[in-house]
């Protein structure tokens, strides 16, 4: 460690530099306030898009749809610039044993069918209506296609890298990794726009968050996250197919 | 014997010993060791070997800084009773739509939302920073959800939002600043 103000070598774990009596800490604090800025800036701007394009995309086009999500991706992407170097480690590939990887791949399993049905019955009980995602996409030429794409392939992969990767990041310099795996899990519920969400989607967060802590990368949180998005979509098809043959 | 010389002498021994035994110096303020030749001590970084103005100069930010965190703290504390009030609010106007319109799910959600803030307020104790960011964000979240739903409501109120906002925004950033494991 150098002193910034005078140069001076410091030995490590020092809270002021003996020359000048310049704090290192202070330092630190005022970082801290720039991590919380870039927190809440993008919690902001995600909102805020997502706000405007629930107002023009009521009943979009394939076209509209394609645009919004290359913006959206365009926004996590520059976001993460800020943090270039620590949010490209993360894609390095984890050691794992087989017994981690058959619970990565029958997690999903549990969750999905868990939250498929779960917020089916509260869905239907409240509102009387229910979700399917499928049908979002029918109309769209190569409907199955698109809807893979947008539902199970794309989710995972800028959703993983914004709340797991740079939210993660930016959070785990302010506070501790038990609050950070905590509130990355809350952001990620609240971004989903729904209050019914929170009761799922924050145990999820939970459970990727842990991983992304444990393991120090973004792979097992992506392939969760896809196997789950992709087994609801397959029962929103499976239901939307046998309906149509009554 | 010419082999000898190369070693140290008694004599050398003697010198380097009477060099460790020298009484060691301690900062007069938090009892570290320091080093005699520096002027500042590296653990609270007082003057001990500056002049009687830079040792004055110590003291005044002693006391500006403990006064910080004394306003950090109440800062904190106004942004937990700030929960509270968030909580009541949600409650009573849920209760109120309930009674006029017979609205049973913005009951529940009133009543959801109220009891994730009066979580969040307890939860502020122990991990304020945690607490108030998540109460702030969930916060925001509720007046952009009205917001969708009937764009007006972003202006029913904004004082009370605003003031709101403005204690939690605080709250957050004092936190945050003395926020550890």
């Amino acid at each position: 460690m150098i002193c910034k103000a005078c140069n001076t070598i410091l030995e490590n774990e020092v809270n002021f530099c003996p020359n000048c009596g310049i704090a290192t800490v202070k330092a630190e604090i005022v970082k801290k306030s720039e991590h919380l800025n870039l927190v809440i800036a993008f919690y902001v701007v995600m909102l805020a898009f997502l706000i405007v394009t629930v107002f023009i995309y009521r009943d979009g086009t394939l076209v509209e749809e394609i645009v919004v999500e290359s913006i959206f991706a365009l926004i996590i992407v520059g976001f993460t610039f800020y943090d270039f170097k620590n949010i490209i480690e993360l894609y390095r590939f984890p050691k794992i044993n087989v017994l981690l990887f058959l619970g990565i791949i029958l997690a999903p399993f549990i969750t999905a069918f868990l939250v498929y049905y779960g917020i089916e019955i509260v869905n239907v009980l409240l509102f009387d209506e229910s979700q399917n995602y499928y049908l979002e996409y029918v109309g769209y030429p190569n409907a199955l296609f698109w809807a893979i794409l947008f539902v199970a392939v794309l989710p995972p992969i800028f959703e993983e890298l914004a709340f797991r990767g740079f939210l993660f990041n930016q959070l785990n310099k302010i506070t501790s990794a038990k609050a950070t795996i905590i509130l990355t899990a809350f952001i990620f519920a609240l971004i989903h726009l729904s209050v019914l969400s929170l009761l799922w989607i924050f145990p999820f967060g939970l459970l990727l968050g842990y991983l992304r802590y444990r393991y120090k990368t973004l792979w097992l949180g992506m392939i969760i996250h896809f196997i789950h998005n992709l087994i609801v979509l397959s029962l929103d098809y499976y239901y939307y197919t046998t309906l149509l043959e009554f | 014997m010419l082999l000898l010389g190369s070693y140290p002498t008694n004599l050398t021994i003697l010198f380097y010993m009477e060099n460790i035994t020298i009484p060691r110096i301690l900062c007069s303020q938090c009892e570290t060791e320091i080093n005699s030749e520096t002027k500042f001590c590296t653990n609270c970084g007082y003057p001990e070997n500056g002049d009687e103005k830079e040792k004055a100069h110590f003291h005044a930010n002693k006391v500006m800084k403990k006064s910080q965190t004394k306003d950090d703290q109440k800062k904190i504390k106004s942004a937990r009773k700030t929960l509270y009030w968030i909580a009541g609010i949600f409650f009573v106007s849920g209760l109120f739509l309930f009674f006029v319109l017979k609205d049973i799910p913005t009951l529940i959600f009133s009543a959801i939302l109220a009891a994730i803030f009066l979580v969040l307020a307890y939860w502020s104790q122990h991990k304020p920073f945690a607490a108030l960011l998540s109460a702030l964000l969930l916060y925001i979240m509720v007046i952009a959800l009205n917001a969708i739903v009937e764009p007006m409501t972003i202006f029913k109120g904004i004082l009370v939002k605003v003031i709101i906002l403005s204690f939690l925004i605080k709250g957050v950033y004092s936190a945050s600043q003395n926020d550890k494991d």
